[in-house]
């Protein structure tokens, strides 16, 4: 019976009070005055349970008398209680002046705790200005242009290479893998019952509820402009495809469609180490630059000979150089700066000696497919080279270039999509099926890396940092990119990083070893995937205010005055505020025909704005009331009539 | 009745019959249950996918300040029971605080009602207190306690128990949370002027600052939009609109979910707004037809006047 009482006490009390607060829309009463002083006396009485049990007793009481020590059976405490403790009593009491307030003649001692209290709030005030504010102040000057994106990266580390592969294992080569996860929306697969598979991609996808039919217009090949016109019209909910986007990607690398537009992501290889948590790309790329300029001073140093400047290098790049490596420094020593005097360095990839000469640090490490980078005019085997100038020798090492990697365009596999949530979707009349899959995804994503890459991964697995891939290029604008991290549920999907090799007792047979979160046990958890952008913070590009960014990858400024994603708004943000200040701060007499429209403009256009803000106003107070009414229907009035 | 009439008299219209309007516009689909799908939002999408993106199992949690009292529940509720429901189903461990006393009980209550939902919905799996998430509590202090935690070496030791008394040290999902380092993502949600202002501004180190994302109430959507647009944030719900669209995308990513109240009540408001928008409409007709009639013969235009006083309670 007490149970019951104590579960219905409280919703029936809660429903009569509800009742009464709303019955002042009718009138003023006396059943809304005594509830409403109800509420207040409530109020003020839990405020001081509150004070005292969640912060006098807690945090000043306890500790100050030593009761927050612990005891053991024999009476001794942990701890000592020190009777300097009681120095909380201070600003405790200096506290109570404050209630000097009530006092005419005292009344000065209230206001040293006034102004304390001020005083610390405005120190806090500055203190979190900065912090607060700078970024919105920084972020507000930004062009009045609409554009493209920025560029996002995607960080991606192995590790326990070097306890895995066999030490006497040929590299041969490998790639890093990372699965792409759709984003909200997607692209169709329909397979026909005939075994037809048709892939349709970026393709505009319109419902016609007249007909009840989806039709969707096909792109590319022999079909294009073709509407195909289908009749599952229950699959309307997932079918909200971009419009149609390019897909080609020019200059190559890796291409695929992001929201309406194809993007290319670079690998580059990464020389510093990095915070997931923390890594910005400002910060990161700062490393780089830092890295580059040391470099840069080591080489350009006059003076020093080839071991000196081998060892200034290796010190500003905080690793050790490859044979190819030293022998293009050494290069520039023998040369003393000068172009095309030939001591057979080679560029970044190069194996073999240019003077016919192997290091002996690096042998057999680059491996047989190890090449020449294509234009350094180097040929394999002892023919001379020509020495590399110090800016040729900086590119190459410090590797912000695609050397490394290449796309591997036969492993963009196809797409499937969620197409509705309770499995397949099938059509009898058009011998269509729409084949759905669990997951939404986009498939692999791959990218190569080099043999004297993986090799250096596993000689000096200190350095081994991962990969940046890097949007570098592509078509449209999209902030989001999402791959499958390594804590993704499937297993299958999370990046995968495989290396091919060979063993010297077994040379013709190839290996392959592949590194995958939870796969064959693997659990370095060194991979990283950070997808959509950096965690901490929005990247430093300006961004309009429907998200468009003005600055392309490159740092310039890109104007696309017909892009409907930022131009339009900005021009509407433009035209206000002209139009407003016309209105407020001119206040000169309004006779021109031009001043007078736009003043006038101003007025309407800020009592849009009003109204606007209004319309929240009346938002918040009308979700508080539909709360009240979902309390009273679904709580309150069962519960009363089951008490009746 | 000529229809001038009619529209004469809807402008003369007692504003107790417009509030009877109201709520039958709001109690009919709460009655029904009626849920209308929630118009897809940015800043709500961003925010998934962000949770969406944090890893499940790196030892750091994700903190919820849930800096709300019953008079602002009706939309900050749903928008921290999604966010719960959705760190749950990924086993993100979290912690609950509040700088706030009137969401104490809230605190306690809402993952409860959210584990409860989970494991009846999921009988092989477990939703736990102390595992999955942890209550810090009502934290006085405000600014002080969340610079108080930013700084602390030890964040277990400052804050030394949880709601329940226990050790932070001793609870499981603590075991790896030392700094401010390991809070992967700071959520608030309020709908108290300048609250979430102070998160901003001293919820940091020199070295870190963890990503955050916001809930507001309708009525501070155009304040918190600026922290969107200057990137402080990574995610936004924007009233209840914001937690229905949040709810949809949970919907449509775990089949089988079952319902909660986001929708309904964003649907009830939907229905709400087509009816203040209806009634000014006719309102401002009236006053118009009032006004084209000869002087003295009528008197109208109290219906627009009504309808605009009503924000201002």
């Amino acid at each position: 019976m007490s149970d019951w009482l104590y579960a219905w006490l409280p919703v029936f009390v809660g429903g009569i009070a509800t009742l009464a607060i709303y019955s002042f829309l009718v009138k003023e009463n006396a059943f809304y005055r005594f509830f409403e002083h109800l509420y207040i006396g409530i109020a003020a009485g839990f405020g001081v349970v509150f004070a005292v049990q969640r912060f006098l007793w807690p945090q000043f009481a306890r500790p100050m008398l030593g009761y927050d020590r612990n005891f053991f059976a024999s009476g001794m405490a942990d701890r000592p209680w020190r009777s300097w403790y009681l120095i909380y009593l201070l600003p405790f009491a200096f506290g109570t002046l404050y209630y000097f307030i009530y006092s005419r003649k005292h009344q000065w001692l209230s206001r040293l705790v006034i102004s304390w209290s001020l005083g610390v709030s405005g120190g806090f005030a500055l203190k979190g200005f900065f912090a607060e504010y700078m970024p919105q102040i920084i972020m507000s000057f930004k062009p009045a242009v609409a554009v493209e994106t920025v560029e996002r990266e995607v960080l991606v580390r192995f590790g326990g290479i070097e306890k895995r592969l066999p030490p006497d294992a040929e590299i041969t080569g490998g790639r890093v893998e990372l699965y792409r996860l759709g984003p909200s929306r997607k692209r169709l697969v329909v397979r026909g019952k005939d075994g037809d598979v048709e892939e349709i991609t970026g393709t505009p996808v319109r419902y016609d509820p007249a007909k009840g039919e989806i039709r969707i217009r096909k792109e590319g090949g022999a079909g294009v402009g073709e509407e195909v016109a289908i009749k599952p019209a229950d699959v309307l909910a997932e079918t909200d495809l971009p419009p149609a986007g390019g897909t080609g990607a020019p200059g190559g690398g890796e291409a695929y469609e992001g929201y309406g537009g194809s993007h290319i992501y670079k690998a580059y290889r990464v020389l510093k180490p990095w915070d997931p948590s923390t890594v910005g790309r400002h910060r990161r790329f700062a490393a780089g630059k830092e890295a580059e300029e040391a470099v840069k001073a080591a080489l350009s140093a006059p003076g020093l000979d080839a071991a000196a400047r081998v060892a200034a290098v290796e010190k500003a790049l905080g690793r050790r150089l490859s044979a190819s490596e030293i022998e293009t420094v050494a290069g520039i020593a023998a040369g003393s700066g000068a172009e095309g005097k030939g001591s057979g360095a080679l560029r970044e990839g190069g194996a073999g000696g240019g003077d016919g000469k192997e290091d002996g640090r690096e042998a057999g490490k680059g491996g047989p497919e190890a090449k020449p980078e294509a234009g350094d005019g180097g040929t394999k085997g002892g023919a001379p080279k020509k020495a590399a100038t110090p800016e040729e020798a900086l590119a190459s090492l410090m590797k912000w270039s695609l050397g490394d990697f290449a796309p591997v365009p036969e492993n963009n596999a196809g797409v499937e999509l969620t197409v509705r949530r309770d499995g397949q979707v099938r059509d009898a009349h058009r011998e269509l099926e729409w084949e759905t899959a669990a997951r939404e995804q986009v498939g692999i994503k791959s990218w190569e890396l080099s043999p004297e890459t993986l090799r250096l991964w596993f000689d000096r697995p200190e350095i081994n940092f991962g990969v940046i891939l890097r949007r570098t290029d592509g078509v449209g604008g999209s902030l989001l990119h999402r791959f499958a991290s390594s804590a993704h549920p499937d297993a299958d999907l999370r990046p995968r990083l495989t290396i091919e090799y060979r063993v010297p007792s077994a040379p013709a047979e190839k290996r392959a070893l592949v590194l995958q979160q939870g796969r064959e046990g693997y659990d370095e958890a060194c991979e990283v995937v950070l997808v959509s952008s950096r965690p901490d913070r929005e990247p430093s590009g300006p961004e309009l205010l429907l998200g468009a960014s003005a600055l392309r990858h490159d740092g310039k400024l890109s104007v696309n005055w017909l892009s409907s994603g930022g131009t339009i708004a900005n021009w509407i943000f433009l035209v206000t505020l002209i139009c407003v200040m016309t209105y407020f701060l001119f206040s000169f007499e309004h006779s021109r025909p031009v001043v007078r429209e736009a003043s006038q403009a101003g007025r309407w256009l800020m009592m849009i704005c009003f109204g606007a803000f209004f319309g929240s106003t009346i938002m918040a107070r009308m979700a508080l009331l539909v709360e009240r009414l979902q309390f009273l229907i679904e709580k309150w009035l069962p519960s009363l009539w089951g008490a009746v | 009745m000529t229809a001038a009439k009619v529209f004469e008299y809807i402008g003369r219209m007692d504003r107790r019959a417009v509030y009877a309007v109201i709520a039958a516009a709001l109690v009919i689909p709460i009655l029904l249950q009626w849920r209308l799908r929630p118009a897809e939002m940015k800043s709500a999408k961003k925010f998934f996918d962000f949770v969406e993106s944090l890893p499940a199992d790196d030892g750091r949690i994700v903190l919820i300040s849930a800096d709300w009292g019953p008079s602002t529940k009706a939309e900050n509720e749903p928008q921290t029971e999604v966010l719960i429901e959705h760190l749950m189903r990924r086993r993100i461990p979290f912690a609950m605080v509040s700088c706030t006393a009137d969401a104490e009980p809230f605190l306690r209550d809402l993952p409860e009602r959210v584990a409860r939902r989970l494991n009846g919905e999921n009988p092989r799996e477990r939703w736990e207190y102390g595992r999955d998430w942890v209550n810090f509590g009502y934290q006085p202090g405000w600014s002080i306690m969340i610079q108080k935690m930013a700084a602390a070496d030890d964040i277990r030791q400052a804050l030394g128990t949880d709601a329940r008394g226990t050790p932070l040290t001793e609870v499981p999902c603590m075991k790896n949370v030392k700094t401010i380092k390991d809070i992967k993502l700071m959520a608030e949600f309020t709908g108290l002027v300048g609250a979430f202002g102070a998160w901003v501004a001293f919820f940091q180190t020199n070295e870190y600052r963890p990503p955050m994302a916001h809930g507001c109430t309708s009525i501070t959507i155009p304040e918190a939009y600026i922290y969107l647009d200057s990137g402080q944030i990574v995610g936004l719900h924007e009233g209840i609109a914001g937690a229905a669209a949040y709810s949809d995308m949970l919907s449509r990513k775990y089949e089988g979910r079952g319902p909660d109240r986001a929708i309904v009540t964003n649907t009830a408001l939907a229905v709400a707004h087509v009816a203040v928008i209806v009634l000014i409409i006719l309102g401002n007709i009236g006053m118009a037809v009032a006004r084209s009639r000869p002087a003295g013969s009528a008197a109208g235009g109290g219906m627009a006047v009504q309808a605009g006083g009503e924000g201002r309670g």
